[in-house]
């Protein structure tokens, strides 16, 4: 015992601490290598895991939400190695088949959402806002009065037109020479979308987009004077042009203001220049229903409603009966889950997924028929007016309902006989407007602007059309979409 | 190819480190380095590589030609044409538009503009080539007689594209004698992952932002949006490139291989010359090295030597005007604070020379990222009170909102956290304990949640990629 306690002398006391520090640097080592040991196996795992899951993983090839074909495996050749073509191509395919795809994408829009304290949020820029320039004394709204509508006489013979007869190949003949009678046009770059894909997507906290828009006063002078050419061309029809302004204009708060054009101004300025060409008020059809569904809240499209209020100014502006919205004249239809084109254009922003809304549209209950025509005018098939929407397996597409979609040209055929013959020619906007318009017209034709390869005045005198609609959203009106009016005149 | 994308992540690199762990001799596993750097520069410059091989192919001559002579004037001559051969190269390929433009705009010349795409990485291989020429002709290194051995040290995929630019003398010895410790594959791992997530999880979310500010049009933007789309530029670029780096020298060591560090937190200096010790370090250290010993009619002028090495620091990163002014902008601080002396700078209260070298830095970027001249003009008329959209706007304040926590993680980010947590965790073995396992967690989380946002990857290419 004693000599235990024993004191140590200096060299066995550090010799004592150099056996301590030994110690405790062996079991620190011991410790490292287990935490590296641990550190390596966790990561390599993690990267064996999802290796394996790329390689062997079923990779999807459409996006619903996208509305897309995914991209494909290039095939390989030499040249497109060489040309840098192949491993580019493999390169996003790689990517972009990624699989579960679109489980990640949700992953990836809710740690987007996460990146700070909520609220609204801007996805994409802000358009370029052009000051207006001043407006040319002799051409302020106040001075010039829109034309009388010209009521055309009801005749025997209007009532036997093309319109009345089912549609028969000797039709077709003579529509394919409206077709041919466009020459020397100007190629355009059309944007399916109206050029709402370049703008930003505001999204405010309550899950509604709204697309911003940037205007052209040169562009939206160009449109009314591609409008006033019509007119010249066709003389005694009644022309029309419906601008239609978009969610912005009713739903943005005071606070972003500054980061939108003023649509208001914009038709303003169309009408400006309007010479024989009658304005339609949609703007204040519109403004005084902004408490109800007038437009989707993620989708850029107005809802049926919004079409009906619009339909209706027309209606009065046309002075043609229209029939009220009730459900002796309509049936209403209603799809709850419904994520439209701005949920996929925010990047699927989480507030917008987490606020789908109810789809509503309204099938007219009189009698019509409606024919779908080629690019070319060539007649294609007898169809449904108003798609069944349990048939539209993708929900981001439900608006198709209306016409079935984007279609070249479509023939509508009433029971209403009053001698007058629509012809719409529009964006996706104007696609929701022949709905309420069955009761007002016998007949309703709608040609694409965009995708329309005939000639609009052909098919007017042909088809003996006394009314001719211009219907498209503001962005289209000013866009790059009304540079295709002149090369389908 | 590029680090942040699935493509390499889960196809070229565990198959790069299958090939290396399968091969077992070193000059194998050298072998395989070749291979897998040669395809990974094929996959984005497929023709292209052949004035790679090339390159390395008169260097190894030019190398071997330097150890080879007795004469000075010879090897004087050998490497004078090294020189001119590895300087024309990026000048052929990377500032021969630019040249062209700028003598029809100066002489009224009318001479063909040639439109040559910039070559991957050549502005970074071909720096690595030159020190490796310069320091055989100075005597540092050894000419390396194996041609594998100097084609590995030139095309090693880890550093080829975006750096570091790793002199040799750093990676010859371990070009044959290197051996990878559990330690550096540990490490390496976690150095991979946290570039990547430095990348992925901040610089792409950041430029996000930038883009709808000072990308959008700054010529509209208040005050407060240019001020705070150009202080997100500057987080963003930091993360882009550092994580760049971080994930090669990640990979480096998993492969064996100690590249130097390229950054060390720049954002923490006080004032310029310290921002340029902590930022692109390689690239720094390479101008003060080959560049500031260049004597002018026999006699050195500390002043000239400034001038022209930020003049080559600008004309480095692009062939662009906005560059060269960049470079010589940062010339004029450094040579103000040279004037000044170091002694009299650090008398300066430190928060000052904070805000000062910050102030510098963020505006210094602003030249950086405006090519155009006219947008350049906007944003400095934008950064004062003569802009004409106000202070602020609504759009600012959403921005920060929805991005709050984003720039709070970048901002936190910037400071040195890995290396305090290391010190922490010295305390005692429990805490080693702890953090290691933690660490180990929040490293696979990051990876797996780098990945997920590498599905939506649109744009992420590095932006030092182009230089």
């Amino acid at each position: 015992m004693s000599e235990k306690k024993r004191k140590l002398t200096p060299e066995e006391q550090k010799e004592r601490m150099l056996r301590q520090k030994k110690r405790i640097l062996a079991r620190t080592r011991r410790l490292e290598n287990h935490l590296c040991g641990l550190n390596i196996g966790v990561i390599v795992a993690v990267l064996a895991v999802i290796t394996l899951f790329m390689t062997f993983g079923e990779r999807p090839k459409i996006s619903e939400v996208e509305n897309r074909d995914l991209e494909k495996c290039p095939t390989f050749t030499w040249e497109s190695y060489f040309s840098g073509d192949f491993t580019a191509q493999y390169a996003k395919f790689y990517n972009d088949t990624v699989p579960l795809r679109s489980t990640f994408k949700t992953v990836i829009s809710q740690f987007r959402a996460n990146l700070g304290i909520g609220g609204d949020s801007l996805h994409g820029g802000i358009p370029d806002i052009e000051t207006r320039p001043e407006r040319p004394p002799q051409s302020s709204t106040s001075s010039k009065k829109p034309p009388a509508v010209v009521i055309p006489q009801q005749s025997s013979s209007s009532t036997a037109s093309s319109g009345s007869t089912p549609v028969t190949s000797s039709s077709t003949t003579s529509m394919s020479s409206s077709a041919s009678s466009s020459t020397d046009k100007e190629p355009v770059t059309i944007d399916p979308n109206g050029g709402m894909t370049s703008s930003g997507v505001l999204v405010l906290s309550d899950g509604r987009g709204l697309s911003l828009f940037g205007g052209s006063w040169s562009g939206g002078q160009a449109y009314a004077e591609h409008l006033n050419a019509y007119k010249r061309a066709l003389g005694d029809v009644n022309v029309y042009s419906l601008v239609s302004p978009t969610a912005v204009s009713f739903y943005l708060p005071d606070e972003y203001s500054n980061m939108t054009a003023s649509e208001w101004d914009h038709i303003d300025n169309i009408n400006d220049y309007l010479d024989g060409v009658i304005p339609v008020d949609a703007y204040s059809a519109l403004e005084q229903h902004t408490a109800e569904d007038i437009f989707m809240r993620t989708d850029h499209h107005w809802s049926s409603l919004g079409a009906y209020y619009a339909a209706q100014a027309f209606a009065e502006t046309a002075q043609v009966d229209f029939a009220e919205l009730n459900d002796e004249n309509y049936e209403k239809i209603s799809r709850d889950g419904y994520l439209g084109k701005l949920y996929g254009w925010s990047g699927e922003n989480a507030t917008m997924r987490d606020h789908p809304e109810t789809f509503t549209y309204y099938r007219p209950q009189n009698e019509y028929t409606a024919d779908f025509y080629t690019q070319a005018l060539e007649y294609q098939y007898r169809g449904l007016m108003m798609l069944d929407i349990d048939r539209i397996e993708n929900v981001s597409e439900w608006y198709i309902v209306n016409i079935c979609g984007d279609n070249y040209a479509v023939d509508i055929n009433t029971d209403c006989h009053n001698g007058r013959r629509l012809m719409i020619v529009k964006d996706s906007y104007g696609n929701a407007l022949p709905a309420f318009l069955t009761n007002s017209f016998e007949e309703i034709w709608v040609v694409d602007m965009r995708y329309f390869e005939g000639s609009v005045t052909a098919l007017c005198q042909s088809e003996g059309i006394t009314d001719l609609l211009f219907a498209m959203n503001s962005t289209s009106a000013t866009g790059v979409n009304k540079d295709n009016l002149p090369n389908i005149m | 190819m590029i680090f942040s994308s699935l493509i390499f992540l889960y196809l070229f690199l565990p198959l790069c480190l299958i090939a290396y762990g399968v091969v077992k001799p070193l000059r194998g596993k050298n072998i395989v380095l070749i291979i897998f750097s040669l395809a990974f520069y094929a996959w984005g410059e497929p023709v292209r590589i052949g004035f790679l091989l090339l390159s390395a192919v008169i260097n190894y001559f030019v190398g071997i030609g330097i150890g080879a002579v007795g004469s000075e004037k010879l090897k004087k001559l050998i490497v004078g044409g090294g020189l001119v051969y590895n300087i024309g190269m990026i000048a052929v390929f990377k500032y021969s538009g630019f040249l062209v433009e700028n003598v029809n705009a100066l002489f009224g010349a009318k001479f063909p503009v040639p439109d040559i795409a910039v070559m991957a990485g050549i502005s970074f291989y071909t720096f690595q080539i030159i020190s490796y020429i310069v320091d055989c002709y100075w005597g540092k290194v050894e000419p390396q007689e194996n041609f594998a051995d100097l084609l590995l040290y030139i095309c090693l995929f880890p550093q080829l594209i975006a750096g570091p630019i790793v002199r040799y003398s750093t990676v010859a010895e371990e070009i044959n004698y290197r051996k990878t410790t559990l330690k550096d594959l540990s490490g390496g791992l976690t150095r991979l992952v946290v570039g990547l997530a430095k990348k992925v999880i901040l610089a792409d979310q950041l430029f996000r932002v930038v883009e709808d500010t000072v990308g959008n049009d700054v010529g509209k933007l208040t005050v407060a949006g240019t001020w705070y789309g150009i202080i997100l530029y500057s987080l963003y670029i930091y993360f882009d490139f550092s994580g760049y780096s971080d994930m090669a020298i990640g990979m480096g060591r998993i492969f064996g291989f100690h590249f130097n560090e390229n950054f060390d937190h720049p954002y923490l200096c006080k004032d310029i010359q310290e921002f340029w010790q902590r930022w692109h370090i390689s690239l720094g250290s390479f101008f003060r090295d080959y560049l500031m010993p260049i004597t002018f009619f026999g006699r050195r002028n500390k002043y000239f030597s400034l001038f022209l090495v930020w003049l080559c620091t600008g004309v480095w990163h692009g062939a662009s005007w906005n560059y060269v002014i960049w470079g010589l902008y940062y010339g004029a601080f450094i040579m103000l604070e040279t004037v000044i002396g170091k002694k009299r700078i650090k008398k300066i209260p430190v928060v000052i020379r904070h805000i000062y070298s910050k102030l510098v830095i963020i505006i210094g970027f602003g030249i950086f990222y405006f090519e155009d001249f006219g947008q350049l003009g906007l944003f400095f008329r934008n950064l004062t009170p003569l802009n004409p959209n106000g202070f602020t706007s609504s759009f600012e304040a959403m921005s920060l909102r929805s991005n709050l926590w984003l720039i709070l993680a970048a901002v936190i980010c910037t400071f040195p956290l890995i290396n305090w947590f290391g010190k922490m965790s010295e305390r005692s073995l429990r805490v080693k304990a702890a953090f290691g396992v933690s660490g180990t967690v929040v490293c696979a989380a990051l990876l797996v949640m780098s990945s997920i946002l590498l599905v939506d990857a649109t744009t992420n290419a590095f932006l030092y990629w182009k230089f």
